[in-house]
């Protein structure tokens, strides 16, 4: 059996994947920017577990209650913030995560204020988290394979052929930003029911920053290399832990070192499968082979 | 013959400029009908007012009878009129057939269920879908590089598949962007084939714009020029030929300028 300290780490790269994985459908597919994730995370996190805690709701009931209230706020956000050109767009957002935050701790009779909110049933066990995580990929990556994830490519592309060809632009960044908040509600739910604790801070921008910095890395595009660029981005301040207050330092080093040696992110545009694999190693090996043929 | 198209005092001006005045079409089904004029004599906003990139600010346009006016692009689109980009826009980082792919969404009728469970529904659209925009890109010539990335074609195909994407969305009408640009006489006259081809393969009704006077002399079945933003002269293309305005306004002046 896994130690607890394991367990708890691939819990927490499952749940971050789940919310990366909502990213990688606004940002990496659709090329919108959101600073305010973590904020439909809060709200995922909040309402799953006041559900839990107040109305003793089973779990799944409250991570669907958390899952669909992220939507609808996502819906509102998106509707009011949508038209906006994309870099307005990623100030709402910012503004979005803040003020979730701020209405968290204002209303500190429901949700525990700034103290945070205790107490909430230890439900998310590593089998959950793990079939759940998968399950959330599957359907992400499904939706990519289909006119959905065509539309959204097609947005991110080239916005006016988008139009030209009868796709509503608008609709479908609705859909991708819901979606996003979607999954974001469903990782806070399952956040909230693995800490048992949970206090607005979790959900700041940095956490927000983090989701997007995730894709960017993993490179855009590509659901497999968001996935993957989560699992390293997630254990890769745990390796540092020995080096305490160098951790962070580190942590950005890493990513920066990424992005410099490829700009398009590790797997910008492709995805991982065998087909490519044999490609790539094929492309090399011709590589080495003219380089050969040379001298 | 029926109007498929038509419009009636089309103006738009863009603060105190006059882009396009009084403009106004009627489009017989199954014609091709040219739209041709100096730089910046307001025939690219007319497409863009047609397709709703911009809107007028004056006058009416109705497609089959259904009212244009203030819709948006894509619902333009949706409703049947398709066209290519004076300076090409395709999704040049995806490969030539995903591009084509792309505007197949009216092929399409399953829904986000289908989808996440890929069922039958789900894999005999996206079959119909795939085996069309193979058919499109063969028609077109460009089945041979169907996996290449659309942004490394070169020119004269990157023209052709930006045609072959508006004809996935299955238009009514084909709006064309100077198709020819950049192309030598006998490219055009290839493309010349090609438009014919299409449109009575599709039973489609073309307007184009075009600079190559052969090219529009050759295909179109009626001529609109404008200058500034005007109608100067409406008809067959002999009377074009023979207008005294229209060679003063245009072919004199540019003849002018070649030499």
């Amino acid at each position: 059996m896994l130690s607890s300290y394991a367990q708890g780490l691939i819990i927490l790269v499952c749940i971050n994947v789940i919310a990366v994985t909502g990213v990688s459908l606004l940002t990496g597919f659709t090329g919108l920017f959101s600073f305010g994730n973590a904020g439909f995370m809060a709200l995922g996190a909040y309402v799953s577990a006041i559900a839990s805690v107040e109305l003793h709701t089973p779990f799944l009931v409250s991570l669907v209650a958390g899952v669909l209230v992220a939507a609808i706020i996502g819906f509102g956000l998106g509707r009011l913030t949508l038209g906006l050109r994309g870099d307005y767009f990623l100030i709402a957002t910012l503004g979005f995560g803040q003020v979730v935050q701020v209405l968290i701790e204002f209303f500190d009779k429901v949700t525990g204020g700034a103290r945070g909110f205790a107490n909430i049933p230890p439900k998310t066990t590593l089998w959950i988290a793990v079939v759940l995580a998968v399950g959330s990929v599957a359907v992400a990556a499904n939706l990519i394979h289909s006119k959905f994830g065509r539309n959204f490519t097609a947005v991110r592309e080239q916005e006016v052929a988008a139009e030209a060809v009868g796709i509503d632009t608008f609709r479908f960044k609705q859909m991708a930003f819901v979606l996003s908040a979607m999954f974001a509600g469903f990782a806070g739910g399952l956040f909230a029911h693995y800490y048992m604790y949970i206090v607005p801070k979790m959900f700041d921008i940095n956490e927000s920053a983090l989701f997007t910095i995730t894709v960017v890395v993993g490179g855009l595009a590509s659901l497999s290399g968001s996935v993957i660029s989560c699992v390293v981005l997630t254990l890769l301040p745990e390796l540092f832990r020995s080096l305490a207050s160098y951790r962070m330092l580190f942590y950005g080093m890493a990513v920066v070192a990424i992005i410099l040696i490829r700009p398009s992110g590790l797997m910008g545009y492709h995805e991982l499968s065998f087909g490519w694999i044999r490609e790539r190693m094929r492309a090399k090996r011709g590589k080495t082979a003219s380089k050969e043929g040379k001298t | 013959m029926n109007s498929i198209l038509s419009i009636k005092g089309l103006g738009k001006k863009f603060g105190g400029v006059c882009a396009v005045d009084e403009f106004s079409l009627e489009l017989e089904q199954g014609t091709t009908h040219g739209l041709i004029g100096p730089n910046g004599a307001g025939k690219t906003t007319i497409f863009n007012l047609m397709t709703g990139i911009y809107h007028p600010t004056a006058g009416t346009m109705a497609l089959r009878g259904t009212n244009l006016v203030g819709l948006g692009s894509y619902r333009i689109a949706q409703l049947g009129i398709g066209r290519t980009f004076q300076n090409i826009r395709l999704f040049t980082q995806l490969s030539v057939i995903d591009n084509v792919v792309m505007a197949s969404g009216v092929d399409a009728t399953y829904g986000m269920v289908d989808a996440i469970f890929k069922t039958r529904r789900y894999q005999r659209d996206e079959a119909k879908i795939r085996k069309r925009a193979r058919e499109l890109l063969d028609l077109l010539g460009l089945g041979g590089v169907s996996d290449e990335r659309a942004g490394a074609l070169p020119y004269g195909s990157q023209r052709k598949l930006e045609i072959a994407r508006a004809l996935a969305a299955r238009p009514v009408l084909l709006l064309l962007d100077e198709p020819a640009a950049g192309m030598n006489e006998e490219e055009s006259m290839e493309l010349v084939g090609f438009i014919r081809d299409v449109r009575k393969r599709f039973d489609l009704t073309v307007l184009l714009i075009e600079h190559h006077m052969s090219v529009v002399m050759e295909i179109c079945d009626r001529i609109t020029v404008l200058d500034f933003g005007r109608t100067i002269c409406n008809g067959i293309p002999k009377e074009v030929q023979a207008n005294r305005s229209v060679i003063d306004a245009y072919l004199g002046e540019t003849t002018d300028r070649e030499n």
